[in-house]
This record gives C-alpha cells, structure tokens and sequence, in this order.
C-alpha cells in the first residue's frame, strides 16, 4: 500500500468506516464469484466479458480477471467496437492506477493478438499524451519504447520528443534516459552527439543546480570516455611474459604476438605465457574484426595508462564547462553536483595541477555532502593510487603511505612489487583478499593500518617479511599467515597483545621483531 | 526546484519489536480482514512478506506451519506453477514465494519439484527471458524470480543459464542500473531483481560496481530514506532494493546507514506495530518485511540476519547450502 496516509478516526466515524468497508466486501466477494462461475461453465461470451469489468475498473492489478478476458478475446473473435471497448477499459484501468503493470500489457496484448489492424501511431499520441499528465511514469515511457518501434517512429523524432520533455522540466530523468538509449541505437556519431549533448545538459543543469537528473547524465558523457590503451605493463618474468592490462580484456579480443596462443590468465586483467628467448617484440590486442585496440614493446610500463585521448574540439567545449562551472560555484558555493562536476572534469582533462585541486575538492565534498562521506573516500583512495602510477616509472617499490586510503583500486597493478608500504592507512573495514595480486612482493608493510584481524589474508607465496606494528589484531586471526610459505620475519610490537607462542605456530624460524 | 523528501519528526521513534510482531500474526485474522480480503489476488506473496518478517523477529518461530502448507497444496496447478490464492491462476510471482514460504518451514521437498522445474523452465524465452505466465509478459522480474525458485530448488542447471545472463546484460543502462526489458530505464526494484539474479548466478563481474554502486548511494535524500528513481520520494521498500544492492555490490557503506535507520524507524506504526511506506501511512506486511529485511543487514537489535540476495534468512540458505555471490568492499 503506498501513499495511504494513516488518519485518526473517533470511534463513531471508525464504525461507519467499518460498515462501509464491509458492504464493498461483499460486493467485491460477490462480483469475483460471479466472474469466476462464468469461467467454470466455460462461458466465452459478451456477458462473460461484462462480469469482470466492474472489478478490473476498481482493481486493475487482478491478473486472472485479465487471463480470463485473453481467453474470451481469443474465443470471440471480436469486432472492431469490441476492440476499441476492450482498449477503452484499460485506459480506464490506467487512469485508476497508472502504475498497473497488468493493464499496460493487457493493452499491448490487446493491439498485438487480437486486433487485426491496431493502430499505433494512436498508441503514440496516447503515450505523449499520458507523458504529459505524469513525466516520470516509467510504465509508459516502456511502453512508448515498444510502440515508436512498431509504428518505426525516426529516432529523430523520439529525440526531439525527448527534448520537448526536457525543455518543459529540466528534471526528467525518465527523457534523458531515453536520449541515451536512442543514441545508441542511432549509431549516431559519438564525437558530434557528445559536444551537443553536452551543451544541452549544461543548461538544464545550470538551471537548476540541485536537480540530479542533468548531472547524472553529464557524468554518463564524460565517462563515456575510456582510456584508449589497454595493457599497463608488459614485462618478462623468470622466463614467463606478462601482460598487465587496465581492465577486463573482452571476450572476443585476442592478444598476439609470440605465438598466438597458449595465453594463460589470472583473472582478465592479468595474462601470462611462458616464453624462451624474446628480444623486441611488439605485443598486440585485437578486437573481434581484428583492429588493432593497442600495442606495446616488451619490458614497457605505461605511466599515462589513465589518460584519456580526447579531440581538440570536445577538449575545447569540456574547457568552457570546467570555466563555467567555476563561476557556477563562485555563486552557489555549495552546489554538491556543480563540485563533482568540476572534479570529474579536472580528473578527465587533467590540466595543470589538477590532482591537487581535485583532492581538494573531494574534501569539501565529504563536508557537503555527508550521507556520501565514504563514497568520497573512496573516490579519493582510487585517484591517489592513480597518481602514484602515473608518477613512477617502476612499481617495485610502492609507497602508498599516509595517503589515508580507504579503497584498493587497481592492486593487480602491483603484482611486479617487491617492497610494497601500505603504513598509516587506514584498513580496519577492508578485504585483504586485495592483496592476492600482490604474489612476487617480498615485504610487505601494513604498520599503523588500525587492523583488528587478517581474515581473508591471501596466500602471498614470496613474502618474507611483514610489518604489523602498531595495530590490534586479534589472537584467532593470525594463522592466516601460514599460508605464507616463505614468510620468515613479522613485526610485531608493545601495543600488540599477541603472544610469542602463536607468532611461533606460524613461522618456522622465528624472528619477532619487537622494536 | 525544492528536493522531493519527507520531513522527520526530531524525536527518534523507539523500535517496536513486540507490537511488530503483534502486527504480523494478526495479519489476515479479524483485524485486517477488510485488506487481506482485497489483496487476495497476491496472497501467496503477501504471506511470504509476512511470514519471513516474522521469522526474523520471532526468532525462526511460524505458528501454523501445517495449515500454511496446506494453504501452499491448495494453490497448486496441474501447470506445476502457483496461484496467489485458489481460483487464480498461476503465476512465476507466486511460484517463486510458494518455494521460498516452503524454505522457511523446511519442507521444500515435499513439493512437486520436477513439476515446478518444468513450469520455470518453459517460461524461459529463446533470447534467454522469462515470462511471468504463459501470457507472455517479460519483464527482468521473471528472471529473478526464476533463478531463485531453481536454485533453492538446486535445479539451476535446468534452464539456459548462460542465455538467460545475456538478456538480463541487455537491460544494462547508461548509469549501470538495469530496467525491466531492454531500453527500459533504471529502477531500484529492478536493480536488485538483476543484481540479485547475477549474484545468484556468480556472474557479478558484469556489473559495472562503480557506476551503479554511485549511482544507488545517490538515492539516500536527506531524511535519510532511499528512493528508487532519481528526484523521487522515498520509500521503506527502496531501503531494501537499493540498499540489499549495495550490500550485494560491496559498496553498503557509501550511504549513512544510521541515517537510513532512523527513516525505517520512523516509519513504524508506533501504535498497532508494522511498517508503512514513509513516516504517517498505513502500515502494511510487504513494507513491514522490507523494513525489517533492512535494518536485518544493517544488524540491528534482535532480528536474525537476512541474506541480500534471496531476502530469506541466511540460516535457511546455508541450510539449502547456497552460496550466492557478493562482492568485496573496493
């Protein structure tokens, strides 16, 4: 039951409210009887049809009263005045409750199995004019999606429907989903169509600063754009050569060069193969029409893995956004979405200095907008580790610490690292199943993590040495570490209570670092 | 353009075990006669909402187990499928929630299950959806609620799974949120349907997590409450939908769950117990279970713990011995 606000009755006015209730009861027991002994006798007929109206009327959401009137429509081969009753109903129906899955379908049953010449184009304008009433109504703008395609409604159109929409109310998600969806299905040019769907969401949401459907929408564009390269790192390894990819590599990609196949995978971001004597050789991905998507020379890091390439043209529309977003919150401080925009823009075109304006600006984020605090932090974690890849031109020693993360973006980057230090972080709510990329680090500090247990702590086969100072894990959890076959040093210190006997239970030769 | 919320009363509503559970056993006797009665062609669902809200916070106690299950017999169809009451007709809805109630008195063995498996499975469509009944409406729902109803029959094998993934991929959105059929915009309760039947099917790794997560946690207004659509009002359900999502994503934790508590609590019917939709409306069972279900995975008070994916208690889903999927935190 939703919207039914709870009102205080005295007891008088409860009585009449209960008799009242209970004559309609009845009524609705009787009349579902009656509807449901027609079928039993098997009637097909007009009064058979006539039973469940009254009820469907008050209640569109009976499934069965509408099976039965499927079946009677199927039996009778109705008239066309039949028909237009039949679809005159459920927009009664619809009126009582727009929301009534059953009644939308049983319209667009109607027009698709019985109705030898259903008129769609009229289905379109009812669509429009519905729309119209209550924006928002998913129901319909589904609907509307199967009807443009049966009448083969131009996209054009649609957009410009769309558009209609979203010049009455900025605030249409429903409209600016459905843009998405008619792009994509226009094939339209993504270059063109980006720039001027960019200018059109800057309005709306210049409009209205608060409304979150632009913005979402906004963030949709600029996302859009994906690092054009895909491997991070390709490097040979005691006699195997990896390829360290920075995301999923598609199903219907190949990886070539050395011999094709053979290629073995961690997870698809991580692939590997054992090679005998390789000098120079190019390693390339190819997509499923065999293009080129990337391609590298072995023992290569790319630090810019996180660039983006972007056309003058769109660099220069994304320019005079940052600009106008600037001035935007120069008088509306605190505008939550012009902030994330100017952040997510900075990210995308990273101009000069922009990684410190950017942090800058997920700190006030954090302010304003509390509800989403650990979001930010998150946001935060993944572009601080970002940076540092972009910053080094090795990662075997990583040092992350002190950068207060809270989130382990892109560990599978990491898997070449010997020295990796994690100190002064915080992991206390963190799966350190993070960590299972991390197979050739040698140490491994976590000091001052404010760790409270190492459950899910991977078995990291070359490590020798942890820090775990200054951290208060407890007694149960350390027989994580056993799976560590060559771990041979743990540093443990005063605040950590664990006794020497447990340390002496996971590691063969001990050497307890109590300093 | 003011935010669509609701405004919170500043004092906290105490939380009202006793009157819930109250609420839930009276539900269908003479004290909601008039709403049962008129809901009747849901009643196998609303039982389940009822039912599993009061095992939570009944401590996995049901009364009348028997005539429950006779209730179950008696929505049986020849089909192998089932009616929300008897004189309907059957339906995957129903279907579903007669398994799940089943689960929950531990005697899902004794259903027809090689005909029930037969129903699910003939729903299925060649693009890999299912249909609600053999009228022929798709809609992700459907493929919910079929993977859920085999797999806590342990016959997911039974259906093409792989067929059925895809089409569940092609109602993915530009936000990361999915819609009821392909093209159909994002919605919180399709969201979980989706998310929910990947995880069961251990293929979250088609879910973009960032993007959907994001845009889930932007669902949280300022009273706290969840809506399911972007600049919509919110409502105890959403703060099952999105937020069981978000748990099943990892990412529960970029909303404020104390705020979300304190609208689910706000949102009791202080008086004659149960949950409505927002603070001040009638309360019902289906916003009752959802209520409860939330403030379960957010472990409050004495409520067993509920599992994101099947919104069943998790007891009854490691005693079925599945594991569905959930993703770690980032």
């Amino acid at each position: 039951m939703h919207n039914r606000l709870k009102v205080r009755t005295t007891e008088a006015q409860k009585a009449a409210a209960d008799r009242e209730k209970e004559k309609k009861l009845q009524l609705y027991r009787k009349s579902l009887k009656n509807v449901f002994e027609h079928r039993s006798h098997g009637d097909h007929d007009d009064l058979a049809l006539k039973s469940s109206e009254g009820l469907l009327r008050s209640n569109p959401d009976i499934v069965t009263l509408w099976n039965y009137r499927k079946e009677i429509l199927l039996r009778l081969n109705p008239s066309k005045e039949m028909i237009e009753e039949e679809l005159y109903l459920t927009e009664k129906c619809l009126q009582v409750n727009p929301k009534s899955y059953s009644a939308w379908y049983h319209r667009n049953w109607v027009l698709e199995n019985v109705d030898p010449n259903p008129d769609w184009n009229k289905e379109l304008l009812l669509c429009t004019k519905y729309l119209k009433m209550d924006e928002r109504n998913f129901h319909c703008w589904d609907y509307r999606q199967i009807v443009a395609l049966k009448c083969q409604e131009p996209h054009e159109n649609e957009l410009k429907f769309t558009l209609e929409m979203i010049e009455s109310n900025f605030s249409n998600y429903s409209a600016w989903h459905y843009r998405s969806k008619l792009f994509s299905a226009a094939g339209k040019d993504e270059e063109s169509t980006k720039i001027s769907e960019l200018s059109l969401v800057e309005s709306a949401a210049f409009t209205d600063p608060f409304d979150q459907s632009a913005w979402i929408y906004q963030r949709w564009l600029i996302g859009k754009l994906e690092p054009s390269k895909y491997i991070y790192n390709a490097s040979i390894i005691e006699s195997k050569i990896y390829l360290i990819l920075n995301r999923n590599l598609p199903n219907n990609y190949k990886i070539i060069g050395l011999d094709n196949n053979n290629w073995e995978h961690f997870d698809s971001k991580i692939w590997f193969k054992e090679v005998d004597c390789v000098d120079n050789i190019e390693i390339k991905i190819i997509n499923e029409l065999n293009q080129v998507e990337d391609k590298i020379l072995i023992n290569n890091i790319r630090q810019d893995i996180f660039n983006f390439i972007i056309s003058e043209q769109l660099q220069l529309v994304m320019k005079a956004q940052l600009d106008s977003l600037q001035q935007l919150l120069e008088m509306e401080p605190e505008s939550k979405w012009a902030l994330l925009t100017y952040v997510l823009l900075l990210y995308t075109l990273k101009p000069k200095n922009y990684f410190e304006k950017c942090i800058e600006n997920l700190k006030l984020l954090k302010v304003i907008d509390t509800l989403r605090k650990n979001y930010y932090n998150d946001l935060e974690s993944r572009y601080r580790i970002e940076n540092w890849i972009a910053n080094n031109n090795s990662t075997e020693f990583v040092t992350l610490k002190g950068y207060g993360l809270t989130a382990f973006y892109h560990m599978h980057m990491f898997l070449f690292s010997k020295h990796i230090d994690l100190s002064d972080n915080d992991l206390s709510k963190s799966n350190l199943n993070h960590f299972k990329y991390l197979t050739m680090c040698k140490h491994l500090s976590l000091k001052n993590c404010q760790l409270v247990n190492l459950n899910n702590f991977p078995a990291l086969q070359n490590l020798e040495i942890i820090d775990l100072r200054e951290n208060q894990i407890q007694d149960t959890s350390w027989e994580e570490l056993k799976k560590c076959k060559l771990l041979k040093s743990i540093l443990v210190d005063n605040k950590q209570t664990v006794t020497e006997k447990i340390l002496q239970g996971i590691i063969q030769s001990i050497n307890i670092n109590d300093e | 353009m003011l935010q669509k919320d609701v405004k919170l009363d500043k004092t906290c509503k105490t939380w009202q075990l006793e009157k819930h559970i109250d609420f839930l056993q009276s539900f269908g006797k003479e004290r909601h006669q008039y709403e049962s009665s008129m809901m009747e062609f849901l009643r196998m669902s609303g039982m389940y909402w009822g039912l599993t809200a009061l095992y939570l916070i009944n401590d996995g106690n049901i009364p009348k187990e028997d005539e429950i299950f006779e209730f179950i017999k008696s929505c049986e169809h020849s089909c192998g499928g089932y009616s929300p009451a008897p004189g309907h007709d059957p339906h995957l809805l129903y279907t579903l929630s007669a398994v799940q109630i089943s689960c929950l008195l531990n005697r899902e063995l004794e259903l027809p299950i090689e005909k029930i498996v037969s129903y699910v499975s003939k729903l299925q469509k060649d693009d890999g959806s299912f249909t609600g009944d053999k009228w022929g409406e798709v809609d992700t729902r459907y493929s919910f609620c079929a993977l859920a109803c085999l797999s806590l029959l342990s016959k997911l094998n039974e259906i093409d799974l792989a067929k059925a993934i895809d089409f569940i991929k092609s109602c993915q959105n530009f936000d990361g949120g999915f819609g009821s059929r392909p093209g159909a915009e994002s919605h919180g309760g399709l969201i979980y349907c989706c998310v929910g039947a990947l995880s069961i099917a251990g293929r979250l790794d088609l879910v973009d997590a960032d993007t959907l997560g994001w845009w889930l946690a932007e669902r949280q207004l300022p009273s706290g409450g969840l809506n399911g659509r972007p600049e919509k009002l919110p409502d105890v359900c959403y703060s099952w939908w999105v937020f069981s999502s978000l748990n099943i994503l990892g990412r529960d934790h970029w909303i404020d769950k104390d705020e979300l508590k304190n609208f689910i609590l706000a949102s009791q019917d202080t008086e004659g117990g149960g949950f409505s939709d927002r603070p001040g409306d009638e309360p019902d069972p289906f916003h009752t279970l959802f209520g409860l279900a939330a403030l379960s995975l957010m472990s409050y008070d004495k409520i067993l713990p509920i599992d994101p994916t099947y919104c069943m208690p998790k007891s009854v889903i490691s005693r079925l011995g599945l594991k569905p999927q959930i993703l770690s935190r980032p």
